[in-house]
């Protein structure tokens, strides 16, 4: 018999037949109601501790439901962050140097400003543009 | 109203549940934590495991209950979260532990394929019992960890080839390929186990 070949149907039938005798390998009786106790329990134990699934926990899950689909998903998000990142740091009093070279592309006279995400703001002549944390608000799964 | 295929039997507990009818999930539960706990088992060899796995598997299940769109029965999607984290489990594992067996049911005793083998054993049944066991689990757990949940899933709990690719996410030739290979493996593991027609 070479390896490519079936085994033969009578004999794949005997072994099937043995490997079904592993289903007589029970847990004890009443083990289900006690997991369903158990389950409950456990329900109730993160609800009063307020602990829950932690946010990562959630994001995790919700991650590994993609499938494949998460590393285009995750490769998109590493580029948005290091997006924000780099140009987060334009214009901040911390990074002159980054901000002049931004600047020195800039229109004569005009200013940068500080923008929080999905707003905007007007600086009025003769005003510092305020300085605002830029917030990455946790997605809701 | 979520889309639920018409043909999910579970279609309204799911949606009670959804819905925030905790005792829905319950009946969900016991509907199907024994076959979910006889793929976990069979799988890890271990009891203890096997619990505590059910309970990350339901815990999960219930956390995401709210993105299950119906777009394949319950069945195949809780079946598939246990699938995935048993194997995750057993991969982070890598070392194998010592095994923790259920009891098993006296009905086995009439059962024609032990009925069978105990007809060349010894007429001390209960140890043929013991050692069966411990050579069956023994030659499942000689598979690789993939080659385990087909095997678990078609040959011991009797899923056809279609429900096994659906749950693991790969095609029907790649569950049967890894069916073909288990089984030549599993031959040469219980070589003295082949059913053979009583001495006479």
């Amino acid at each position: 018999m070479t390896d490519t070949q079936d085994i033969p149907a009578d004999e794949l039938e005997d072994l099937q037949r043995l490997l079904r005798l592993k289903n007589y390998e029970q847990p004890v009786d009443g083990y289900f109601e006690d997991f369903l106790d158990e389950f409950h329990r456990r329900q109730r134990a993160e609800a009063v501790s307020g602990k829950g699934a932690s946010l990562w926990t959630r994001i995790a899950d919700w991650f590994n439901d993609l499938g494949a689909a998460k590393w285009a998903i995750g490769a998109g998000v590493a580029y948005a962050v290091l997006f924000l990142a780099f140009f987060g740091t334009i214009g901040t009093k911390d990074s002159p140097g980054v901000a002049k070279e931004t600047e020195d592309f800039l229109p004569e006279g005009s200013k940068l400003q500080h923008v929080e995400l999905g707003t905007e703001t007007e600086t009025k002549p003769g005003e510092e543009p305020s300085e605002r944390s830029l917030e990455v608000l946790p997605q809701e799964f | 109203m979520s889309e639920i295929s018409r043909i999910d039997p579970d279609q309204e507990l799911v949606e009670r549940a959804q819905a925030g009818d905790t005792r829905a999930f319950d009946e969900l539960i016991m509907k199907y934590s024994p076959k979910l706990y006889g793929l976990i088992y069979n799988m890890t060899s271990n009891k203890d495991d096997t619990n505590d796995l059910m309970q990350d598997v339901f815990a999960k299940a219930f956390r995401s209950l709210g993105r299950f769109q119906g777009k394949s029965t319950f069945y195949t999607w809780i079946y598939a979260i246990g699938t995935n984290m048993t194997l995750n489990f057993l991969k982070k594992r890598k070392r194998r532990m010592a095994s923790s067996l259920d009891e098993v049911d006296s009905g086995i005793q009439n059962d024609p394929a032990f009925i069978d083998y105990t007809n060349r054993a010894n007429p001390r049944k209960q140890s043929d019992v013991h050692s069966l066991q411990e050579k069956l689990n023994d030659a499942l757990q000689a598979l690789s960890k993939d080659h385990r949940a087909v095997v678990t899933m078609f040959d011991i709990q009797g899923i056809p080839h279609a429900e096994i690719s659906r749950i693991l996410g790969v095609s029907e030739g790649t569950v049967r390929s890894r069916l073909f290979y288990a089984h030549r493996q599993l031959q040469g593991h219980l070589e003295e186990f082949r059913l053979r027609p009583a001495e006479v």
